[in-house]
């Protein structure tokens, strides 16, 4: 090869070939910067720009502050590999703790791997196949059938979803203190009773589903980043109930809790941004005209945060604002993922350590429900149609 | 010789530019409209990134990079 056409060549690669492999290596930095920040920038466009996408879940790699490299960490490309071989650091000392990004948030309660309905399901199983069987079959049959079918098959391949998924998605909060960790831990169980609104209830298909679909959703997510568990103990119609978040207050709170520790009320008014509590165990929830499948989630778990102590966030521009903290926008729409501040999480988990009806709320509780019981004994027969749990 | 000395007159007049218009077209040619170019491209890569999570080119630059 001739000088002359070398020099042509080399005048052509960089004339030619370094401004477009530039060009090309720019747009693969964006590329790159939009996949690892992937939910932000879909939330950007939807909250500001207006387009009509679907938001995913932040996952937890960005939640926690890690860069952005450490969002892939799963499928090292090739120079990932050089780096690593590089800085000679092993390729399986990747942080156990950090999840996969693919993942979505545990978003429904059937998936977070505990039983649907502890209480039901299992026990139904064991009895009825015991009795029947030691007549006919040698008893080794019935021990080595029984205790394994419930505790090595996870319970959503031997029961169907008896529920709907949860139609929001979960976030996962930030990492918390060590301290606050094991309170997290400590699983504290809640028993709720719950009025609906007669006014309200008439234009639902089905209210004791959904309520108990609600408070199952709640729970589920109040004992996955704060465990505290919240057990539905009744669910009664509230026929004449006053029109009102205040009066429906007022009446609500000399009502009979027969037991449970918290007495809610679902109400047709919706969420006005002010309390719509009177003590840490009476609370009226309102709903969210915005969410369309469950619009008294958003409201359920606000109000919940604040009998734990949470303080609501009041300022739309805040950030914990805009990415969605329950304790702020009650009145977002169901695309919105749920996710709750570090902030009003850790208040939220001081506030069950304090809680009265935790575990010593016994005493409290007794007094009210013996009050309760026995002032109201005449008019809870004609006023509320008691429908236990199973029955939903 | 005489078209050469009108030329030589010609030159001072046609060198004396606006120095505030030179700076802004120097600024505009060298700074924004190159910034504006490559910004654009970057944020196409961006866009690109972002909604098209599963295409080819998303995957190989994941693939190359992450």
């Amino acid at each position: 090869m001739s000088r002359a056409r070398i020099k042509a060549l080399a005048k052509l690669f960089f004339l030619l070939g370094l401004p477009l492999s530039l060009l090309a290596g720019l747009f693969a930095g964006g590329i790159y910067v939009g996949a690892t920040h992937r939910a932000k920038i879909l939330s950007i466009e939807k909250e500001w720009l207006g387009m009509d996408v679907e938001v995913p879940a932040l996952p937890a790699a960005d939640i926690d502050g890690a860069g952005p490299g450490t969002s892939h960490q799963g499928q090292r490309g090739w120079l990932g590999l050089q780096l690593e071989a590089a800085s000679s650091v092993t390729p399986g000392a990747s942080d156990p703790a950090s999840p996969d990004p693919a993942t979505p948030a545990p978003a429904t309660p059937v998936t977070d791997g505990k039983p649907v309905d502890p209480p039901t399901s299992p026990p139904t199983t064991a009895p009825t196949t015991a009795p029947t069987s030691p007549p006919t079959s040698p008893p080794t049959t019935a021990p080595t059938t029984a205790p394994p079918t419930s505790a090595e098959l996870p319970p959503s391949l031997l029961d169907p979803p008896l529920r709907p998924a949860m139609p929001m998605t979960v976030t996962l909060p930030e990492r918390l203190t060590p301290a606050l960790q094991s309170v997290a831990r400590d699983i504290a169980t809640v028993k709720v009773k719950v009025l609906v609104d007669s006014a309200w209830a008439e234009k639902a298909a089905d209210p004791f589903g959904y309520v108990n679909q609600t408070v199952e959703w709640a729970s589920s997510v109040y004992e996955t980043q704060l465990g505290l568990r919240l057990q539905l103990q009744s669910i009664a119609l509230w026929d004449g109930a006053p029109t009102g978040l205040g009066p429906k207050l007022a009446a609500l709170c000399g009502r009979p809790r027969e037991g449970a520790q918290i007495l809610l009320a679902f109400a047709g008014e919706a969420f006005t941004g002010e309390d719509s509590f009177a003590d840490p165990s009476c609370a009226v929830i309102p709903q969210s005209p915005r969410s369309r499948q469950a619009p008294h989630l958003r409201s359920l778990l606000f109000v919940i945060g604040r009998l734990l102590g949470a303080e609501r966030i009041a300022d739309p521009g805040s950030e914990v604002w805009r990415r969605g903290s329950w304790m702020g926008d009650v009145l977002a729409d169901d695309g919105v993922p749920l996710w709750i501040d570090a902030a009003s999480r850790e208040a939220m988990l001081r506030g069950k350590q304090a809680a009265p009806w935790e575990r010593g709320g016994a005493s409290t509780d007794a007094a009210k429900t013996g009050a309760g019981a026995g002032a109201g004994a005449g008019a809870e027969d004609e006023a509320e149609e008691e429908r236990p749990e199973e029955e939903n | 010789m005489a078209a050469k000395e009108t030329a030589m007159k010609a030159t001072p007049e046609a060198e004396a530019p606006d120095p505030s218009s030179s700076r802004v077209g120097w600024v505009l040619g060298w700074v924004a409209v190159p910034g504006l170019i490559l910004g654009a491209i970057f944020l196409g890569g961006v866009y690109v990134g972002a909604n098209s999570e599963e295409s080819w080119m998303t995957r190989a630059v994941m693939w190359a990079f992450g």
